[in-house]
């Protein structure tokens, strides 16, 4: 019986367990859970603040996932990876395997700044313990500061709305979800939110003064509890130090292999190849940790298998305001405004390379399947893809057996 | 597994499939009172490309795209394969209508997704689509 052990515990580790199990039924899977908890669903996590769902809901396939799918879960942290020897050393204990697969995602980043140690209530968003801590302190009333107005920010103000009106949110940057959006997509954002959300953009945070954030401009803004949400970093550690290559993220081949033997990496941890862009990149997002946990569950459990496909897109919803974008907004730029919406498409040498849409997201995913499958535009209109598109975009040979059965993505 | 096929040659664009779904998902056994004066959302749509017209429903896909990007647990695969939405689960975040390759799920009124689920989750048991095309456009079959 081939032994894989998992490290982490997150969605790249679901991916692989799946990946593993649908080539090796009779697999000996150990995972080792850094969290110490059950697996569940990080981006659930200002869902439960918001009271959207509930505690019991974060663990998204149960809380007895790892025994439903018969995996040893360890509850504790890899110290460290003995490739010689095949063995990972955690919580003291030595777990000897076949195949290994680091899934140590990312991390939060806390830059140095001046102050932050006087400050009495602060706190990072990215795990279950991170929002349970900020909701504590939340039901003691108060205002809040959130620097960085990216997804992880805005979603966590989304929360935190729920708890309190007096709320501001900073970013160096002059819009908001300044990595996910367009300079037009970001300021109709902004626009939308300005009377719900006190942003202060293009604000520069100087050092902080007990409960105070003095900022470049001399501003100074007085809170209670600090919500610092200024990116991800990912955790590399473990592989950087026995010699893996890394650049930011741990480098993969499309078998999500690193160019250490029998140990793949896949998830927020990883740079690995992406479609639009043909080169490899950190992608950090919740279906690219799956689909390549997958994919390395599958090469690891002997089945080969590449991932060619990955591409970054993102679907939210931020204080009604639905948000939806895949690919790169690069090339030629097609743009239309249908009521309160706003669409736009990107594309070059006659196949999409992006879009970017606010409001209505219906079958947005005929766009990302564009995209995904460098498919050509051909007749269609980039204007009409916008309005309104369907399956009768779709090349009729190709919808003919999409939909009569002998063609499958 | 069993799954909805179109024989789009066969179709004749006549939209009662939609108003068959509708009425299968209303949860109310008179087709009148659960169709009469009410704005129908199917789970099934008949579109065109202009020269033919054709039914798109859930594929129920053997890799489901849908629920690899479901951050919620929402979707899942039962154990015949097919792919089925807990609304209960559901946050609304449309990464599945972001992925999916046919525009099969949306994000309804309430706020939750919902897209085909082959009528397994209603009282008909088996596809009422399939049971009242009158040209028998749509089937229920294995591969
Ligand atoms: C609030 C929020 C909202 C988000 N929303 C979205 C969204 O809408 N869409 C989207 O695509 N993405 C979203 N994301 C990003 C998404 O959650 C991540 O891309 C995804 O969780 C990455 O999964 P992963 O398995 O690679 O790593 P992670 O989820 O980062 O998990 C890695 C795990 O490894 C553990 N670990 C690390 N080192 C060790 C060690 N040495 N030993 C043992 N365990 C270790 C960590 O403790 C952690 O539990 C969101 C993230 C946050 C925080
Ligand atoms: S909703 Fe779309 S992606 Fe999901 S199973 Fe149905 S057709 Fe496939
Ligand atoms: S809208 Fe609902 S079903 Fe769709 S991905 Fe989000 S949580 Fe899952």
């Amino acid at each position: 019986m081939k032994k894989y052990v998992l490290i982490g515990g997150s969605i790249a580790t679901k991916g692989a367990i799946e990946g593993i199990l649908s080539v090796d039924k009779s697999a000996d899977i150990t995972v080792i859970c850094g969290e110490k908890r059950p697996l569940y669903s990080r981006p659930l996590i200002s869902y439960a603040l918001e009271k959207k769902t509930t505690d019991e809901k974060m663990f998204f396939h149960g809380e007895d996932y790892y025994e439903k799918k018969g995996v040893k879960a360890v509850y504790g942290v890899a110290e460290k990876v003995d490739p010689e020897e095949k063995v990972v050393i955690a919580e003291g204990k030595e777990y000897p395997y076949d195949e290994l697969l680091v899934a140590t995602g990312s991390k939060p980043f806390v830059p140095p700044i001046k102050g932050l140690e006087s400050v009495t209530k602060k706190h990072t968003f990215y795990t279950m313990d991170d929002m349970l801590a900020l909701r504590a302190d939340l039901e003691k009333g108060g205002k809040v500061l959130i620097v960085g107005a990216g997804l992880i920010g805005m979603k966590c103000a989304e929360g935190v709305k729920e708890y309190t009106d007096d709320i501001v949110i900073a970013d160096m940057a002059p819009r908001p979800l300044p990595a996910a959006t367009t300079p037009e997509a970001g300021a109709i954002v902004q626009e939308r939110l300005s009377s719900i959300i006190d942003f202060r953009l293009n604000a520069a945070l100087d050092h902080f003064d007990g409960n105070k954030a003095v900022f470049g401009s001399g501003e100074e803004i007085e809170f209670d509890i600090l919500v610092l949400a200024l990116g991800v970093r990912p955790q590399v550690g473990l592989l950087k130090e026995i010699g893996a290559e890394v650049n930011r993220g741990i480098i993969v081949n499309e078998k999500m292999q690193t160019n250490l033997p029998h140990i793949y990496a896949a998830g927020d941890v990883v740079e690995s190849y992406e479609a639009v862009g043909e080169s490899k990149r950190l992608l950090q997002l919740f279906p690219s940790a799956y689909l390549g946990g997958k994919t390395a569950g599958k090469n690891m459990a002997g089945e080969e298998c590449v991932f060619l496909t990955d591409i970054p897109m993102n679907a939210t919803n931020l204080f009604g305001v639905r948000i939806t974008s895949a690919g790169l907004f690069v090339g030629e730029k097609t743009e239309v405004t249908v009521g309160e919406d706003y669409r736009a498409l990107y594309a070059e040498g006659g196949v999409i390379k992006g879009f970017i849409l606010i409001g209505d997201s219906t079958r947005a995913g005929i766009l990302t399947d564009f995209i995904r499958k460098k498919r050509p535009i051909g007749e269609s209109d980039t204007k009409e893809l916008l309005a309104g598109r369907d399956l009768s975009v779709y090349p009729a040979d190709e919808r003919r057996a999409a939909l009569g059965g002998k063609y499958e993505i | 597994m069993k799954k909805i096929y179109v024989k789009e040659e066969w179709c004749l664009g006549c939209h009662l499939c939609e108003f068959e779904c509708a009425y299968a998902n209303s949860g109310i056994g008179n087709i009148v009172l659960a169709l009469k004066d009410k704005e129908i959302d199917p789970n099934v749509k008949v579109l065109s490309d202009g020269k033919i017209t054709f039914a798109v429903s859930c594929r129920h896909c053997d890799e489901p795209l849908c629920i690899s990007a479901c951050i919620s647990g929402a979707l899942s695969k039962d154990e015949t394969g097919a792919v089925m939405v807990d609304k209960s689960k559901c946050v609304g975040c449309g990464s599945c209508v972001m992925v999916c390759p046919y525009g099969a799920v949306r994000i309804t009124k309430e706020g939750t997704a919902n897209k085909c689920q082959l009528c397994m989750n209603n009282s008909c048991g088996e596809p009422l689509c399939v049971k009242k095309c009158p040209n028998g456009a749509i089937v229920y079959e294995e591969k």
